[in-house]
C-alpha cells in the first residue's frame, strides 16, 4: 500500500463518479443542455466508467477484495459532494445522514 | 397498463435486481471452471465460455437501461444511495443461492445500509403517495 496505489484507486473512483455525473446529464429530462450533446455525453460517460473499471480491474490482482471494496462506500461520499456541486441537486441533512450510513454499511459489509 | 414499471423508483428496483441477479451468474460462471480454486495472480477469462456468464451480461445490459430510465427523473444523489440497496440483496443471495455464510460484521452492516436507505425513502414514498 503505497502512495502510488492509493492515488490510482481514487483515480478509479474519479472516473466512475465522472461518468455517473454525465450520465444523469445525458439523461436528465429536465436538460437545460440542447438534446443534441445528450448522444455526446452519453458516450463520453460511458468512457469514463469503462476507465474507472479497468483501472479497478487492474488493481484487482494487487490487493485483497477485503482491500479494495471498503472504497465503494467512499465513493458514495464523492458522489453525493459531486452531484450538490455540478448537479446542483439540493442536500438536506436528512440525505447526508442516509449516505453517510449506507456508505458505513456498505464498508462493514466488504471489511467482513 | 404497464404504467407503474416504468415508474422511476421501480426501475431502480429493478436495477438492483438486475444486479444482483447478474453477479450471482457471474459467480456461477467462474465456478463452472474454477471451483474452489483461488488464483488472485492473473485475470481468468475460461467463465465466458459458461452460459451463466452470458446470462449475467445480457441481466448488466438490461441493468444499465432501467438505471438509465431511472435518471431522467430521480436526481442522481437519490438514486444511487437507493440503488444501494444491492449491497443488501446480494450478500442475501449469496446466501440463499450459493449457501455462503453471513457473519455478525455483514449482518450489522446490511442493517446500516438498509437503515440509510429508509431514511432517504421515507419522505419519498410520502410525496409519491400524494401524487
Amino acid at each position: 500500500m503505497n502512495a502510488i496505489s492509493l492515488s490510482l484507486i481514487l483515480c478509479a473512483e474519479l472516473f466512475a463518479v465522472t461518468g455517473q455525473i454525465l450520465l444523469k446529464l445525458a439523461m436528465n429530462q429536465k436538460n437545460s443542455l440542447a438534446p443534441r450533446r445528450a448522444p455526446r455525453l452519453f458516450f463520453t460517460a460511458i468512457a469514463a466508467q469503462t476507465v474507472g473499471f479497468a483501472i479497478w480491474i487492474g488493481l484487482m490482482p494487487k490487493f485483497n477484495l477485503s482491500y479494495l471494496y471498503p472504497f465503494e462506500g467512499l465513493s458514495r461520499i464523492m458522489l453525493a459532494v459531486a452531484a450538490a456541486l455540478f448537479l446542483k441537486e439540493k442536500m438536506t441533512p436528512r440525505l447526508w445522514l442516509g449516505v453517510l450510513l449506507i456508505s458505513f454499511g456498505v464498508i462493514l459489509v466488504s471489511k467482513s | 397498463m404497464l404504467r407503474w414499471f416504468f415508474n422511476p423508483y421501480v426501475q431502480i428496483l429493478f436495477n438492483v435486481l438486475l444486479v444482483t441477479a447478474a453477479e450471482l451468474c457471474f459467480k456461477k460462471g467462474a465456478n463452472a471452471f474454477a471451483p474452489d480454486e483461488i488464483d488472485s495472480s492473473a485475470l481468468s477469462w475460461e467463465g465466458l465460455l459458461s452460459g451463466w456468464t452470458w446470462v449475467g451480461i445480457v441481466a448488466l445490459i438490461c441493468s444499465l437501461v432501467s438505471w438509465l430510465n431511472a435518471l431522467r427523473s430521480v436526481p442522481l444523489n437519490i438514486a444511487y444511495s437507493l440503488a444501494g440497496l444491492v449491497h443488501v440483496c446480494l450478500p442475501l443471495a449469496c446466501w440463499i443461492f450459493l449457501g455462503e455464510h453471513i457473519n455478525a460484521q455483514r449482518w450489522g452492516g446490511i442493517l446500516f445500509v438498509l437503515i440509510g436507505i429508509w431514511i432517504i425513502a421515507k419522505p419519498l414514498i410520502r410525496l409519491e403517495e400524494r401524487l
